[in-house]
């Protein structure tokens, strides 16, 4: 179905994502995993798949590429639109509509589907990925997981013969991760092909029929399902990848050098303007020093929490102390940090260093700590760097160091490891430890049961628009 | 009320023309009564009550502008001619978008017979509006969190921090967007060249041609009078 012969591939300007001499074979009916570290080329793989190489993406294209009978290099762009369906890593840049009901029904309309056949597939997409609650909404008002299924209940309304999935789980939660799989299950007994390319492989387990990894544009290794199962999670971090079964939520570190609460939430309710209530009553208190991971599914507002801390959403009634004072929304942004999931909103300045400093003019901050810090984020060789010119993981540690500047005691992080492979996971894991090391308080908006695991003393779960 | 997409669309031309032509304060704020109407019997309450009692405000500056020294007042009098122009304008297309699904806009278009050119160009735009809305949102908590807030103080204080912090952002992420849109509607088939099919079928009702009929000819009566008399 999938037939990659001896394919080069290098991006116009640019050296990261391109493919060396990549030879593969996936029969139709197979679910194939592409993993490896973030720039190896999987995502390179799945342009070619759904033909955006060459024709959206321009650079240097040798071999031969063969999906569903076609040869890529002599069909048009929308040829290959009703067999081969994507999605993408971003949810919040793959619609085109501005409501669900259009969205989901946006590829039959270009492809011409009859107007029966287009309701009928339209209700049938509803029901097997129970979308039901979020039809004739808003796009805009719905959160990143919610936008996702969204995204894959159009390509599922077109029903094509092959799936190209680009990090679908990077913004679910764990239920809706159970889900997916349940979808890809459903899938595969129908006999699709399916392309994943993703950091994240427990929810596989079972469904993957091989598993290739990547490095540097080359293929390295190739596991069935089966031989990857019964590999121990040890050596598969020796790989660099995450594990291959789901992890357990365990938090049993125990906390050190606390002394007293630094962040009390009291009775905090918000709302939304036309939403409506999104927290009520939430109370909860943290110690210094502590990580906590905040968890939750998705859409019962993990998000706005974090917001409110910050003082960047004013909460209906409640209040928030900090080292036991209550401190008004206009006068929290110096006592609480977020770290935002897309690193390029919160990074402007003409270099890094420009950055640091423009952080640490608010606060004194001697040039020694500047520099150990840089060293342990591994970012003192690009000090003169344009910050957007960093690559996304340089960009992600910038905006950490900037948090570990600010005046703010706590540090709010959303999804930090989000699209991380393991070895990425392990150093942020270790970055958050030596912070709250050195007395920041953390908290942390997460879906990764590895992460929390790995450096949360306590979790807590939103649900219901209460605290579980 | 549900009106044919394709009537809101002339109804826009009609307005876009009428508000120009009726500049004077007496025939602009007929055309703007009949466009608040019009609203109205859309069900958009809301969002026309709003531009009523701003459309008050700015008449009472007006007749308040009487009591001052003649320069000042024609300075007064200039800009609150070019707000009361727009208004109707701003006013319809606020509820044009509130109303009308982007499906429902391209479908519309095409049934038209409009060029495909031009009906993803008008698509494009209705979904560029909300997003741009959205990246500001997310760029100015990204600069509160740094303690620049968006104040007069901030602005005297780093104006060129304030100027870098939001723009930058912006331009880098609507780069990164327009990219990555474009990638996902070309694999959906959107330069599809066959004809398209649509979710929602329009119908052209004869209720929708005598309400376009009554408003369009009531902004006409209107321009004509004035022009007349």
């Amino acid at each position: 179905m999938i037939e990659l012969k001896n394919v080069s591939f290098g991006y116009d300007g640019a050296g990261c994502g391109s493919l060396n001499n990549i030879t593969i074979d996936i029969r139709a009916g197979e679910c194939a995993v592409l993993t490896g570290k973030s720039g190896c080329g999987k995502t390179t793989v799945t342009r070619l798949v759904n033909r955006l190489i060459p024709d959206f993406y321009s650079g240097k294209l040798s071999g031969f590429v063969r999906i569903a009978g076609h040869d890529t290099s002599d069909c048009e762009p929308h040829t290959l639109s009703q067999t081969v369906g994507s999605v993408f890593q971003n949810p919040r840049t793959q619609f085109f509509n501005t409501d669900t009901d259009s969205e989901l029904v946006f590829g039959m309309e270009n492809c011409g589907i009859e107007y029966e056949e287009m309701h009928r597939r339209y209700c049938g997409t509803v029901k097997a990925l129970g979308l039901s609650a979020l039809c004739r909404r808003d796009i805009f008002a719905l959160s990143g997981g919610e936008k996702q299924r969204i995204a894959f209940g159009s390509i599922h309304a077109l029903s094509p013969e092959i799936y190209v999935l680009d990090e679908p789980s990077a913004n679910l939660d764990a239920a809706m991760v159970e889900k997916l799989r349940e979808v890809l299950v459903t899938l595969k007994k129908q006999g699709k092909t399916i392309l994943i390319a993703e950091h994240r492989l427990h929810y596989l387990n079972g469904i993957a029929d091989r598993i290739i990894r990547m490095e540097n544009g080359g293929i390295t290794n190739e596991w069935t399902g089966d031989e990857l199962s019964a590999m121990s999670n040890d050596v598969l971090a020796a790989y660099g990848m995450r594990s291959f079964s789901e992890s357990p939520l365990v938090v049993s570190k125990s906390v050190q050098g606390c002394y007293g609460p630094a962040l009390e939430v009291n009775n905090i309710s918000v709302a939304y303007k036309g939403a409506g209530t999104v927290l009520s009553n939430l109370s909860f208190s943290v110690g210094t020093g502590e990580i906590v991971g905040i968890v939750g599914a998705n859409g019962f507002g993990k998000s706005t929490l974090a917001r409110t801390i910050c003082g960047l959403h004013r909460e209906k009634n409640g209040q928030i102390l900090f080292d036991g004072k209550p401190v008004k929304p206009a006068k929290r942004h110096r006592f609480a940090y977020l770290v935002m999931q897309d690193p390029n909103y919160q990074l402007f300045c003409e270099s890094v260093d420009a950055e640091l400093k423009f952080n640490a003019a608010n606060e004194k901050c001697d040039e020694a700590a500047v520099k150990g810090l840089l060293q342990a984020l591994d970012l003192e060789g690009v000090r003169d760097h344009h910050p957007l010119a960093l690559s996304g993981g340089q960009k992600q540690r910038l905006c950490i160091a900037l948090a570990a500047l600010s005046p703010a005691k706590i540090l709010i992080f959303d999804e930090p490891t989000s699209g991380l492979d393991y070895a990425n996971m392990m150093s942020v894991a270790s970055i958050l430890k030596s912070l709250s090391a050195a007395g920041k308080t953390l908290l942390i908006i997460t879906h990764d049961n590895e992460l929390i695991s790995n450096v949360c003393t306590r979790a807590i779960r939103l649900s219901n628009n209460s605290k579980y | 009320m549900r009106l044919d997409v394709r009537c809101k669309i002339f109804l826009f031309i009609i307005i876009s023309i009428t508000s120009f032509l009726a500049k004077d304060i007496h025939y602009g704020s007929a055309v703007f009564l009949i466009v608040c109407l019009f609203i109205f019997s859309l069900g958009q309450m809301k969002i026309a009550a709003k531009y009523i009692i701003a459309y008050l405000f700015v008449i009472a500056v007006i007749e308040l502008s009487a009591f001052l020294p003649a320069l000042l007042r024609s300075l007064i009098l200039m800009t609150t001619l070019c707000i009361r122009m727009f208004m109707p304008l701003i006013l319809y297309a606020k509820a044009f978008a509130a109303t009308t699904t982007v499906s429902e806009l391209i479908t519309g278009l095409y049934a038209m017979h409009l060029p495909r050119a031009l009906v993803i160009t008008f698509a494009v735009a209705m979904r560029f509006f909300p997003t741009v809305i959205e990246e500001i949102r997310n760029i100015k908590d990204a600069m509160r969190l740094r303690g620049l807030g968006f104040s007069f103080l901030s602005f005297l204080r780093h104006p060129a921090f304030l100027f870098d912090g939001f723009f930058t952002p912006l331009i880098m992420r609507s780069s990164t967007i327009s990219e990555e849109l474009s990638a996902a509607s070309i694999t959906r088939g959107l330069e599809n060249p066959n004809p398209r099919t649509a979710f929602n079928k329009l119908r052209l009702t004869f209720a929708d041609v005598a309400i376009t009929s009554i408003f369009a000819v009531a902004l006409c009566i209107v321009v004509g009078i004035r022009n007349c008399l």
